[in-house]
């Protein structure tokens, strides 16, 4: 409960801009201090924490759980990797730092790397296991700073502050125009404050789980970003935020993130272990390739926002069947297939689509109340929310792993329910109460279409049992009765009316 | 539904199995590629077992891919936190978290050899009273619960739309509407309808199922239907024993549902349900999985219940807590959402590969186990290793009819006989094993919890009690409505049939 009235109150406080308009430095902020790093015909090279280069890549990558060894190599192997046509780099350049923090269970310790590229031929994949085991390939990029791990790990630190102060020394030591945050590692999305934790086991939200079940929470995940702005940027969102991890994209975490980060990416499913497509994404940013085309989404020169809109795509280039990163088609096959990645604007998220969902959610409330037909109502709409077996009688809202809907998906189905049973509009009199929802449901629709700014979705999806996903999902319960659901709001609130009734 | 048999000994028959165990010996790789023999009660030699599955999909493996369509519409809640199959991409692993024998079992009592012989669990069997019953798949392509099973004119075509034309043609009302015995032979999709009136059109959903394959496809494959459904009911709900008369809504007709009518529904309503299940596997959709030199299974796409884990699982799940299981293997087309009845076990030195009768002398410690073929890929905290040959026997599909009464005898189940070795740790303890019947053993075991009810959306909305002497109350009948447009019959009224063909 506490934690999803803290994340309406995010959404209450959260920065209130003029859209598009990508934020300036301010005074007070560093950055309007700081020379850019590259000045054509400067003899002195300047000191690198005395000037901004255009961006900084800082990858938190918590690789020291099952699994993750081999796909967090792949990935650095792409950055180092050399490219066939000369000044391409994957890497840091003088326009560009990527720096990684990067903690495996061999070798033991944490690093920070400033990666670099052309330190090896890259070959693309044939199979993750190709980067297991004693002898797999290891990046030679430079460790500027190693961390004893038992010390970072000890309290009173938690993995928040240790994100905070990768950050913060990321933005004191390589500072730039732009910054993008990328958290590695599994993740697990977003759970109720109510619902059962346990000790071992899969945890309680949240991403970048370590070996001892250590995670680091929404809530935390957000203090990390917004204590880091404020104490580093004067309060200037971070431009881009990413998940390379499972089950994050929920409106729930990109609410919790709005007035940190302007824009936030993420896969709302499982997200194959093939992670993000790093050779592709960082030449992108590090001016060793055309920077991303201008998105009419986005308002002019607005770079970030361009970037954001790519991205999407760059994650289905990667694993399409011509990928140059993968040596044969099937090598990414399940990848293809499952794929979901999208961005979102945080500050339309704030300011549109959840308060759309929150009038939704009244317009619900109101649909399932009026009589006569309040059970009828209730059972119809409840069994659409509630996953069950497939069949031609009973369409229902996919739930991912977790409880995630996909929130296109979700008013697609409820609209198709609707407007197909007899108090829906295309009956010649609608009902009050079904109008309304149908109006809320456009409505909500339209803030979801302008809140994600592009989105990538896998073949399976193609499936017109999923018609309707955009890439971002919602919480809900994955039965009733569930008394985790709901909360004061008005979205909370008509979850609990449908999973958590009060008995009459 | 009849099986073709030949007469040969007992599977367990000692004979049989060192021939088994030698011809393993000479060729691993051609045993291991075998589909296991299927056996009757009577120790026939089934030559041709059930299977729901088409000859071409048989023949190209894409019975795999079918199974998985099923499989992934499998959920289940792991520390709170749902998960569902379908967003569990396909895999591979020893025993760990998709392959606990702890996500099927409420208590792992027994984990080691020792303990099991000592507790007098090489066998178990399920008491008659308890046995799982037998019954139809209702495929899909044959009308589902839409099904006149015994209207000697129903056209029992392969082709979907000539059986949906032939109860178009002859529709349930107009039936009803005459009287006499013809209602005896509506299916029980329709005497559902006709229980419940209010517009309840159960039989709808049951043809539309297969309309919707029949638009897209100009078929409905012969292996939709609710075998996932049926399985489950079969233990999870009593036997319907004899043959229950009730009233319609219209207040006029009478409807008998003979007990294959009441099973009909069950399994329907398991079928659609909502029920969370446990479950230890994943899905495995590689038509042709790869193999090693010995037949083991590679394939990173097939997930592998590990033999460790099966035999924790059935011990304890059948033998210890006395409660059925489902198994499911995925290269076997003959055992497909099976209930088990019973299992034994025996011992064999995978050393030597000769039959033993003690534990003790099938136990290999790791230095001696030289003739290991699956050496890399044992757990490195395995300390010795022992060979077990385990029967299973599993109720299977039987045919609908309108009988007076509905007995264990009139089941029918079928024996198979896996071989595996087990490792133990240094505390003896099972911690994994080697199949050694090659893919076609099971990979994916599941049940209901033992608490757990199938139920529509709709149940909350019938209150009071049914006196059977009359029509179902109003209140019953628009759940039972409301239910039914969503494709399944309401729980109430499923359990008040049972109880009533009980008494």
């Amino acid at each position: 409960m506490r934690r999803a009235i803290r994340w309406l109150a995010a959404v209450v406080l959260s920065v209130c801009g003029c859209h598009g308009a990508p934020p300036r430095a301010v005074a007070g902020d560093p950055a309007a201090l700081r020379p850019p790093c590259r000045t054509d015909g400067d003899d002195a090279p300047l000191q690198r924490s005395a000037c901004d280069k255009d961006w900084s890549v800082l990858v938190y990558m918590m690789a020291d759980a099952p699994g993750l060894g081999a796909p967090a190599l792949w990935n650095l192997h792409q950055m180092e990797g050399q490219f066939a046509s000369p000044g391409r780099s994957a890497a840091s350049t003088p326009a560009a730092d990527v720096i990684v923090e990067l903690d495996v269970e061999q070798p033991p310790g944490i690093r920070r790397l400033r990666m670099l590229g052309a330190l090896s031929p890259f070959a693309p994949l044939r199979a993750l296991a190709d980067y297991a085991g004693p002898t797999a390939w290891q990046p030679r990029s430079p460790v500027v700073e190693a961390i004893d791990e038992a010390r970072a790990e000890a309290p009173p630190a938690t993995p928040g502050t240790r994100l905070a102060d990768f950050l913060a020394w990321g933005i004191a030591h390589y500072p730039a125009r732009h910054y993008a945050v990328i958290v590695w590692g599994h993740g697990f999305g977003f759970r109720p404050a109510g619902a059962p934790c346990c000790d071992a086991g899969v945890p309680r939200g949240g991403i970048a789980l370590d070996v001892s079940h250590a995670v680091l929470d929404i809530p935390a995940l957000r203090a990390a970003l917004a204590e880091t702005s404020a104490a580093r940027l004067a309060g200037r969102p971070f431009d881009l935020y990413l998940s390379d991890a499972c089950l994050m994209q929920t409106i729930e975490v990109a609410a919790e993130l709005t007035g940190v980060a302007r824009y936030i990416g993420g896969a709302e499913a499982k997200l194959d272990p093939l992670g993000l497509p790093y050779r592709l994404l960082v030449p992108l940013v590090n001016g060793s390739a055309p920077p991303p085309p201008a998105s009419p989404r986005c308002a002019a020169h607005d770079a970030a926002c361009d970037l954001a809109a790519a991205l999407p795509d760059l994650v289905r280039t990667a694993v399409s069947p011509q990928s140059e990163l993968y040596a044969a088609a099937d090598a990414a096959s399940d990848a293809r297939q499952n794929l979901t990645y999208s961005v979102v604007d945080a500050q339309l998220l704030a300011n549109r689509l959840v308060p759309a969902l929150h009038a939704l959610g009244a317009a619900l409330r109101d649909y399932l109340r009026e009589p006569p037909s309040q059970d009828d109502r209730r059972i119809a709409v409840l069994d659409l929310f509630t996953p069950h077996r497939p069949s031609a009688a009973r369409p229902f809202v996919h739930a991912f792993i977790g409880g995630g809907r996909d929130i296109g998906s979700l008013l697609s189905r409820l609209r198709a329910q609707l407007t197909a049973s007899p108090d829906g509009a295309a009956h010649a009199a609608p009902d009050r109460a079904a109008a309304s929802l149908l109006r809320a449901i456009d409505a909500a629709d339209a803030a979801l279409r302008t809140t994600v700014i592009a989105e990538a979705l896998g073949s399976r999806y193609d499936d017109p049992a999923y018609a309707g996903m955009l890439g971002l999902s919602a919480w809900l319960p994955y039965q009733a009765p569930d008394g985790t659901a709901g909360t004061a709001s008005p979205w909370g609130a008509s979850l609990r009316e449908l999973f958590d009734p009060a008995p009459p | 539904m009849g099986y073709a048999a030949t007469t040969m000994p007992d599977p367990m028959n000692e004979d049989a199995l060192q021939k088994e165990l030698d011809a393993f010996d000479r060729d691993p790789k051609q045993e291991m590629g075998r589909l296991p023999a299927k056996h009757d009660d009577a120790g026939n030699v089934l030559a041709t077992p059930f299977t729901a599955f088409s000859p071409a999909d048989r023949r190209d493996g894409s019975f795999a891919v079918h199974r998985d369509a099923i499989r992934k519409s499998f959920s289940t809640v792991v520390d709170g936190v749902y998960v569902s199959l379908e967003d569990n991409i396909p895999g591979k692993a020893p025993i760990e978290a998709g392959d606990r024998p702890e996500s099927l079992v409420e208590e792992l009592k027994f984990v080691d050899l020792a303990a099991m012989d000592k507790a007098g669990l090489r066998k178990a069997a399920l008491p008659a009273r308890s046995q799982p019953w037998s019954d139809d798949y209702w495929a899909i392509y044959l009308g589902c619960l839409g099904k006149r099973y015994a209207d000697p004119e129903f056209p029992d075509s392969d082709d979907w739309q000539d059986n949906r034309n032939y109860i178009r043609k002859h529709p349930a009302h107009k039936i009803a509407s005459a009287g006499g015995d013809a209602v005896d032979l509506l299916s029980p999709s329709e005497k559902y309808d006709l229980l419940v009136g209010d517009d309840a059109d159960l039989t709808a959903a049951m043809w539309a199922e297969g309309e919707s394959y029949y638009r897209a496809s100009g078929e409905v494959e012969s292996w939709m239907g609710i075998c996932h459904g049926w399985a489950p009911a079969s233990y999870m709900l009593p036997r319907p024993k004899k043959p229950v008369t009730v009233p319609a809504a219209s207040g006029t007709t009478k409807l008998t549902f003979y007990p294959a009518d009441i099973k009909a529904l069950a399994s329907l309503l398991w079928a659609s349900a909502n029920t969370i299940t446990k479950f230890i596997g994943g899905r495995s959709n590689d038509k042709d999985p790869a193999t090693d030199e010995n037949g083991r299974v590679i394939s990173a796409k097939a997930f592998d219940t590990n033999p460790g884990t099966w035999h924790l699982a059935i011990v304890n799940q059948l033998g210890a807590a006395g409660r059925s299981l489902v198994i499911d293997a995925t290269y076997d087309y003959e055992v497909w959402n099976q209930p088990v009845a019973a299992y034994e076990y025996r011992y064999f030195n995978p050393q030597t590969m000769k039959l033993v009768k003690t534990r003790e002398d099938a136990t290999v410690a790791r230095d001696h186990y030289t003739r290991d073929r699956f050496k890399k890929y044992r757990s490195r905290d395995a300390a010795s290793y022992v060979g077990v040959i385990m029967q299973v026997r599993y109720m299977v599909e039987t045919d609908p009819e309108q009988r007076d009464g509905d007995k264990p005898s009139d089941d029918a189940a079928n024996r198979v006989v896996y071989k595996y070795d087990l490792e133990l740790n240094a505390q003896d303890r099972i911690i994994g094993g080697e199949w050694f019947t090659g893919k076609c053993h099971p990979d994916f075991l599941w049940t209901p919890p033992p608490d757990a009810r199938a139920i529509s959306p709709a149940e909350p909305m019938a209150t009071g009690p049914w006196d059977a002497a009359s029509a179902l109350p109003p209140s019953w009948r628009h759940a039972g409505a409301t239910a039914a447009n969503r494709g399944m019959p309401l729980a109430k009224i499923v359990e008040a049939l049972i109880r009533l063909s009980e008494q």
